[in-house]
């Protein structure tokens, strides 16, 4: 592998290094791994499983919305808290002023959330497939998988703008007043279809439930709206948010 | 480093190739069921035009047959008969221990997503819903008439209830038109035909009942919407909480008219007694206690052809 200590650095190897060793700051600070990873995990064990109020599909369709639900967490988390953090602790200036590209930075946190989301998605598959009998062919799994990991890059972006614009001691608060209501108004918790019909026409303007409903459209489980509304809305989210987030890091330089 | 990203991914593959996939053995639309619960679990999951099922027991409402192989063509039975002439391009299924039943028919559900798709699952088809709303009925309505597999149960729905402001119908957030009189009436029993409601279904409380309702249709109302629902033969349901609302008014309107009770009580000298204990023999009788949760309540159909 090469080094830092190379003529012409290589974009990719300073990518690869930033993301490795963020990647291990954060499995060294499992004040933030383990709740990001385990959160999901038990909420789908006990609405999913243990009080599954239909064995046949309930363990099936919860195993989905909250994976989605564990995939925006670390992109939410990592990005929006992570950020602001680092920006109160003077971290963010330091890396600023390193010759490293910004690049590498936003590249190390996405590797970041993906890892975090694959693990997440991995022990719910496990869980869904032990406890809750849940059976799907392989190109199920695999879809599945890919919307998901996919699927949290707008929430990266959300994030991102959260990071950027919240002070570092009031973040952990607000994305986690963000976080938890947007995933239970989106029918991450239980089941959109049970929800009142005044929340089910709400959660349209939310962007976990169109990940939702593009997600169940592999198990047929969806609402039966168009794929195109869906991906339309999530990719109306990632261009609003990447445009906020530029705005406020621009904003920030002039500060 | 690069040897630690091949152990991972080769980990990745062999995760996704461990996860379970269904078992696909079981190829029809039609319930089977299993004398020794071996397959219980296993959901329909692809339903074939044509095929036959070999060695099965056939109920088919008020007689069993034993051993019966019966042919499947063109998604209509085409011939039942001991050792049919097996047609090799046919798939074919071993029916052996096991029962053929036709559609179990859900006569009191409410529609809502899903509920279809899993009604056939469970092997019942069609459903007869006492409550949805419009729109969606409508999405499964016209499906009733395709002979291919839809996916899901045929549906009959009664649409929207008539019912009074703040009674029993108004309270899951739709906005739903009511009745306060007897004038209403036409138009809102022509909406709900122009709707494509297959029946009619009012709720009612008597006046003379011991459980005070705060608010019913009168029974001039109902009267009124009978009429009209008869017009259109079509037949009128009416959803009732106590047996005086059942016998004393409703009865009184019309000799004529089934109905089932889920769960009430009469004193012994009550004449409604003997209505009572008829629905209760009944109602065991017929539906075995399966059908104790969808049942849920009590009701009386007038009907049509009073």
């Amino acid at each position: 592998m090469k080094t830092l200590i190379d003529d012409k650095p290589n974009l990719l190897t300073i990518f690869v290094l930033e993301s490795k060793t963020e990647t291990l700051r954060v499995f060294r600070t499992p004040g933030f791994s383990i709740p990001s990873l385990l959160f999901p995990i038990i909420f789908y064990t006990f609405f999913g499983i243990i009080f599954s109020m239909n064995p046949a599909t309930m363990p099936t369709y919860l195993m989905i919305t909250y994976a989605v639900f564990g995939v925006i967490g670390p992109a939410l988390f990592s990005f929006g808290v992570g950020i602001a953090i680092e920006r109160g602790q003077g971290w963010f200036n330091l890396k600023e002023v390193s010759p490293m590209p910004a690049s590498a930075y936003i590249f190390s946190r996405i590797i970041l959330t993906f890892i975090f989301a694959l693990l997440i998605i991995l022990m719910l598959f496990a869980i869904a497939v032990i406890f809750g009998d849940v059976r799907l062919m392989l190109w199920q799994w695999v879809s599945l998988v890919c919307i998901f990991v996919i699927g949290s890059l707008p929430f990266c972006a959300i994030g991102m703008t959260l990071g950027l614009y919240l002070k570092s001691s009031s973040a952990p608060a607000t994305v986690n007043l963000i976080y938890l209501p947007m995933g239970f108004l989106s029918g991450l918790w239980i089941p959109i279809n049970l929800l009142p019909e005044v929340m089910q026409q709400f959660a349209n303007v939310l962007p976990p439930y169109h990940l939702a409903q593009l997600a169940l459209k592999i198990t047929d489980m969806d609402m039966g709206f168009p794929i195109l509304l869906h991906v339309s809305v999530i990719t109306v989210y990632s261009l609003l948010f990447i445009f906020l987030a530029v705005k406020a890091y621009h904003k920030k330089d002039k500060q | 480093m690069k040897g630690k990203i091949l152990v991972i991914l080769t980990m990745l593959f062999a995760f996704f190739m461990l996860l379970p996939e269904p078992s696909i053995n079981q190829t029809s639309g039609i319930t089977i069921a299993s004398s020794d619960n071996k397959n219980s679990n296993s959901k329909v999951t692809a339903f074939s035009q044509n095929l036959i099922i070999l060695n099965v027991h056939l109920y088919h409402g008020n007689r069993q047959y034993e051993q019966d192989d019966v042919s499947i063509v063109n998604y209509k039975v085409a011939a039942i008969a001991h050792n049919l002439p097996v047609q090799s391009i046919y798939p074919e299924i071993n029916g052996a221990d096991k029962t053929l039943l036709p559609g179990l028919i859900d006569s009191h559900t409410h529609v809502f997503q899903n509920t279809l798709l899993e009604a056939l699952h469970y092997g019942v088809n069609p459903e007869l819903d006492m409550r949805t709303m419009p729109n969606f009925a409508n999405q499964y309505r016209h499906q009733r008439a395709l002979q291919s597999n839809v996916g899901h149960a045929d549906l009959f729905s009664v649409t929207i209830m008539a019912t009074a402001p703040g009674r029993h119908g108004t309270q899951f957030s739709f906005d739903i038109p009511v009745l306060a009189s007897v004038e209403q009436v036409p138009q809102f029993v022509d909406d709900r035909i122009a709707q494509g409601a297959d029946y009619i279904k009012a709720v009612y409380g008597s006046q003379n009942s011991k459980i005070k309702y705060l608010s019913s249709i009168n029974s001039a109302i109902l009267k009124a919407l009978v009429d009209r629902a008869h017009q259109y033969n079509r037949m009128l349901v009416v959803h009732v909480d106590d047996l005086i609302s059942a016998t004393k008014d409703i009865m009184q309107i019309w000799k004529n008219g089934t109905a089932y009770l889920g769960k009430t009580h009469a004193a012994p000298d009550d004449p409604a007694k003997k209505f009572e204990n008829r629905l209760f023999s009944d109602f065991n009788h017929s539906n075995d206690g399966q059908l104790n949760q969808t049942n849920i309540g009590s009701g009386i159909a007038a009907n049509t052809d009073e």
